[in-house]
């Protein structure tokens, strides 16, 4: 546990290091970044015992000085157990790799201290997160993780479109905070305690457990981005520096199923929450897809994605529930592992899509599709990673998404089958949004493989751009050979799910292993098996197309044009148009403006026709909620009108109010 | 898990691979049939074969690697997924639980790499080929998941080897009309999947109608003969599960109920020219209706699975 407090506190005195050098932007970050990288490798020397199956560690700060007997009800600790350590390693993970892309894509000017110093809180005060035991400083890591981010996110306040962005995400992060804090007072108030790790039990009947539940998972919900508390990360995400979305949306994302998963071990879980949860998931999954197909703004496409992945893990928890409160103890610990596996899998390739987006913004200077093209020439590497993380998003096998969302449907059919009416529901409701879902990400992440990485370039910078520095190649290579090889190690890395899994039912972990072992034996093995015939077949056909050319005419032209070769970029299909069928079926879910005019008279001078797609939970839902918020707090706009001697008098009026209350 | 180390269980994979090309044969004789032509000889799709493999081949400027993979991962995709898929009462050589979704997945991975080969080239019509292809098949997916959960349910197995079997046992006596509505949506799933009228014409001579013809305009020489046998061969793979319904397999000896996959696996190709020469492809707005028609049709087997099995 000492291991772990220093870890931590090396990367803030890095952070604030790095803030002193800032006239020296290159040592700033080369500071920063070896904090992050050394605290992080001596926080994951400290969580691994927790991982790997000692006892909760707790730590105070009675035993930092004496190193006594921790006193047992002491407020302000610590405490790691094997949950809190798996979602420790993914957060540091993703923010080591996440750093080292940083130092080379941030650029060098005064202000790269400073968001270096917040990158380093940040990532300090995530993993603090998942350490607290006690609920008064989970808060105030949520804060700092909050506080801290939003500085990254405004990083380039020059531009009016991050600043709106801050704005929207500060007040999310608030609204969700908010219903935590009534979360935490509740539980305080009903269990006697606030401690969150080494916890007694979970809270009886007797707490009103459904309202503590809707506060909890609204306020995770928001951090994880679950549809309808989702708009904040799509415009939060693409405006940040591209490391930053990659630990926003890797990491710490992944904060608010951390917090969801302590609620279910401090409550016992109920029925309703199983629907509930499969709801929001199935809703979330299906929605944000379809909203990332029609994006323009590479990033933001790949944000709504995140709101897609994170509806999975919520359906697989929603499972887990069902699965737990009709006992069927098995089922629900496949079920969870499918989730915990889906929150390790989207950290990996998830980051890898927001480092290759940023890599590919910082060589073309756009992140707007219908500018690019032609890519995977000029950037092969950065290419070859996009793509591994699209198929690796598209649940496609030998992938490591596969693997988690196989686990899943496995979940679900099995629930459809063996669970009596009306859960069995649940099961058909998750098999039919992963199938639409994953189909719609295919779609999406052809266009915007396809639009961006293939063809022709469609504008200069597109076709002037070239292959990024090492610094930055480094991290997303090794997230996509983490993406192969969780794909096709997963039989013997399930087991390290066994204890996360255990804490999370609240049983032994050996009934869990046995249940991974016999589940691995019975599907995932063969499954890699598959996995492995397959690329032997891919590289043998390759292979056998190779000698078959050898000796043969292989001659280059251009592309076939039917009969009309026009040699202009602009004739290639774009990204709108791949994307306007399907949001034309899907219509009545998703809002658009347009404005159309038409060519008229008999010698029509130019037609115009412009989209936008919106939002439809902040179309139909936030922007009318906070326009009459606004608009009721604009009546009691007469209070303040500046005259300082009537403020002066309110004063004192309150003052005197105050005084006869008391006296009374 | 099961991975099969004797020969027999590949006996079904070798028959695909000899037989598929086949099958195109057949459809294009009955087309020709219906026409009041003789049609080409049954021997012409593997005469094609052999000449395509024999030529070299031209590529595009634009294209990089993406497209000379596109056909070795679309033929990988196809007969990897043969290996999931019993015939008969054979168990397949990998049968375990899930291996449906695995199924399901692998062609997803070969639609894929076509369309990204297509998206290669930069030619408007491949892009727009590529686009019709992702956009009806993500409608067919949730589809066919449907499909197989009502076997699933009905057999109570989570397991292609498992389900098939006992379909044709038990299954055809009590669940009649769950069977027949199950095997209707899934030949609009196989019709939409291996790109035939009424979803998508391969004959076709205009570029702007087409949906899979189109996406391999480019594809010459060897690339071109694996694209065509993939064809082949998704019309075989994808065929038998509609086949593997009605054939009532522990019922008959085992050479029996190979024979009666076989002529089942025809029979189907003989349906599909049927169907060919028939009908007119839908409009491209139409066909969305379709697939959610044989949603509808899917989700009612499920009620009636909910009915038998409480």
């Amino acid at each position: 546990m000492i291991l772990l407090v220093s870890g931590l506190v090396v990367m803030v005195l890095a952070g604030v290091a790095a803030l002193g050098c800032r006239r020296i932007p290159r040592l700033a970050g080369t500071i920063a970044v070896s904090g992050v990288l050394s605290g992080s490798a001596l926080a994951l020397m400290g969580a691994f015992g927790a991982l790997t199956g000692r006892a909760p560690a707790r730590f105070t700060l009675s035993t930092a000085i004496a190193s006594a007997n921790a006193l047992a009800n002491d407020s302000g600790a610590l405490a790691i157990d094997a949950l809190g350590a798996f979602f420790l390693l993914v957060v540091l993970v993703v923010s080591s790799l996440a750093a080292i892309y940083g130092l080379g894509y941030l650029e060098r000017n005064t202000r790269t201290g400073a968001s270096w110093f917040f990158f380093n809180v940040l990532v300090a005060s995530m993993a603090f997160v998942v350490v607290a035991d006690d609920g008064f400083l989970f808060l105030i890591a949520w804060e700092l993780a909050a506080l801290s981010s939003y500085f990254l996110v405004v990083q380039h306040d020059e531009r009016a479109e991050v600043r709106r962005a801050g704005w929207v995400y500060l007040v999310a992060a608030h609204v969700g905070a908010a219903f935590l804090v009534v979360f935490f007072v509740l539980l305080g108030q009903h269990a006697g305690s606030l401690r969150l790790v080494s916890l007694a039990g979970p809270l009886s009947n007797a707490a009103p457990l459904h309202v503590m539940f809707v506060c909890a998972l609204i306020g995770f919900g928001t951090k994880a981005g679950l549809v309808p508390l989702h708009p904040w990360l799509v415009e939060a995400y693409p405006v940040a520096p591209s490391h930053v979305s990659a630990v926003l949306s890797g990491a710490m994302s992944k904060l608010g199923i951390y917090g969801l998963a302590r609620v279910l071990t401090l409550l016992d879980p109920q029925e309703p929450w199983g629907w509930t949860l499969i709801f929001v998931g199935s809703s979330s999954t299906v929605l944000a897809i379809l909203l990332a197909l029609p994006q323009r703004d590479l990033k933001r496409s790949i944000a709504y994605s995140s709101a897609e992945n994170l509806g999975i893990v919520a359906m697989a928890m929603g499972l887990g529930v069902f699965a737990l409160t009709r006992g069927n103890q098995g089922l629900a610990v496949v079920a969870l592992a499918g989730g915990l596996l889906h929150v390790a899998n989207h950290a990996v390739f998830k980051t890898l899509l927001f480092l290759a987006a940023g890599a590919l913004q910082k060589a073309t200077g756009t992140l707007d599709i219908e500018r690019l093209g032609g890519l995977l020439r000029r950037m092969p590497i950065t290419g070859a990673v996009f793509l591994v993380g699209a198929l690796a998003i598209c649940a496609l096998p030998p992938f490591n998404g596969f693997a988690s969302e196989f686990i899943l449907l496995v979940t679900a059919f099995d629930t459809a089958i063996s669970i009596p009416f009306p859960v069995d529901l649940s099961g058909l409701i998750v098999v039919l949004a992963l199938g639409l879902a994953s189909g719609l990400a295919l779609a999406c992440f052809a266009r915007l493989v396809g639009i961006v990485w293939l063809g022709e370039p469609r504008s200069d910078s597109a076709s002037a751009a070239c292959e990024v520095g090492f610094l930055m190649q480094a991290p997303m290579i090794v997230l996509a050979i983490a993406c192969l090889a969780i794909g096709l190690g997963v039989p013997w890395m399930l087991s390290g799910l066994e204890r996360p899994i255990a804490v999370l039912m609240n049983t032994s972990s050996d009934m869990v292993g046995g249940v991974l072992k016999r589940f691995s034996a019975a599907s995932l093995r063969t499954v890699v098996s598959v996995g492995a015939v397959l690329f032997g077949t891919i590289v043998a056909l390759a292979v056998v197309r190779k000698l078959m050319l050898r000796d043969r005419e292989v001659s280059q032209h251009v592309t076939w044009g039917c009969g009309y070769t026009a040699t202009s970029s602009r004739i290639q299909y774009t990204g709108s148009s791949f994307a306007e069928p399907i949001t034309e079926l899907f219509a009545p879910l998703i809002p658009h403006e347009s404005r159309i005019r038409l060519p008229t008279g008999t010698l029509p001078e130019a037609a115009e026709l412009e989209k936008h797609t919106l939002d439809p939970c902040e179309h139909w839902l936030y922007a009318p909620a906070f326009r009459t918020i606004r608009s009721g707090l604009g009546s009691l706009r007469w209070i303040q009108h500046g005259r300082i001697r009537l403020y002066v008098l309110y004063i004192i009026v309150t003052l005197l109010v105050l005084l006869a209350w008391n006296v009374g | 898990m099961m991975i099969a180390m004797e020969p027999l269980p590949y006996l079904p994979l070798v028959l695909a691979l000899l037989g598929a090309p086949m099958l195109r044969s057949v459809i294009n004789r009955t087309k020709a049939w219906f026409a009041g032509r003789r049609g080409p000889p049954l021997l012409q799709p593997y005469r094609d074969l052999r000449k395509l493999l024999s030529k070299g081949a031209v590529y595009s400027r634009t294209t990089t690697w993406m497209f000379r993979m596109g056909p070795a991962v679309g033929l990988s995709t196809v007969i990897v997924a043969a290996l999931l898929v019993p015939m008969a009462t054979i168990a397949a050589p990998f049968a375990f639980v899930g291996d449906l979704f695995l199924f399901g997945y692998l062609l997803a991975l070969g639609r894929l790499f076509t369309v990204l080969a297509a998206l290669d080239t930069g030619s408007p019509f491949e892009g727009m080929g590529a686009n019709r292809e992702v956009y009806f098949s993500a409608l067919t997916e949730p589809v066919l998941l449907l499909c197989l959960a009502t076997l699933a349910r009905q057999t109570d197995s989570l397991s292609l080897s498992r389900i098939y079997p006992a379909v044709g046992v038990f299954s055809w006596s009590d669940a009649t009309p769950l069977l027949v509505l199950v095997a209707a949506a899934m030949l609009i799933v196989f019709l939409t999947e291996n790109a035939r009228i009424p979803v998508d014409d391969p004959t076709t001579h205009l570029e702007l109608t087409m949906i899979h013809e189109v996406m391999v305009l480019d594809h010459g020489g060897p690339d071109l003969a694996f694209i065509e046998y993939t064809v082949a061969l998704k019309l075989w793979v994808v065929g038998q599960l509609i086949v593997g319904i009605f054939v009532p397999a522990t019922q008959l000896t085992l050479w029996g109920a190979m024979l009666a996959d076989v002529v089942g696996l025809f029979v189907l190709a003989v349906l599909v020219g049927v169907v060919e020469s028939t009908m007119a492809r839908l409009r491209m707005p139409n066909v969305p209706q379709l697939l959610l028609g044989a949603g509808a049709l899917a989700a009612m087997a499920w009620l009636l699975v909910l009915q038998v099995g409480s």
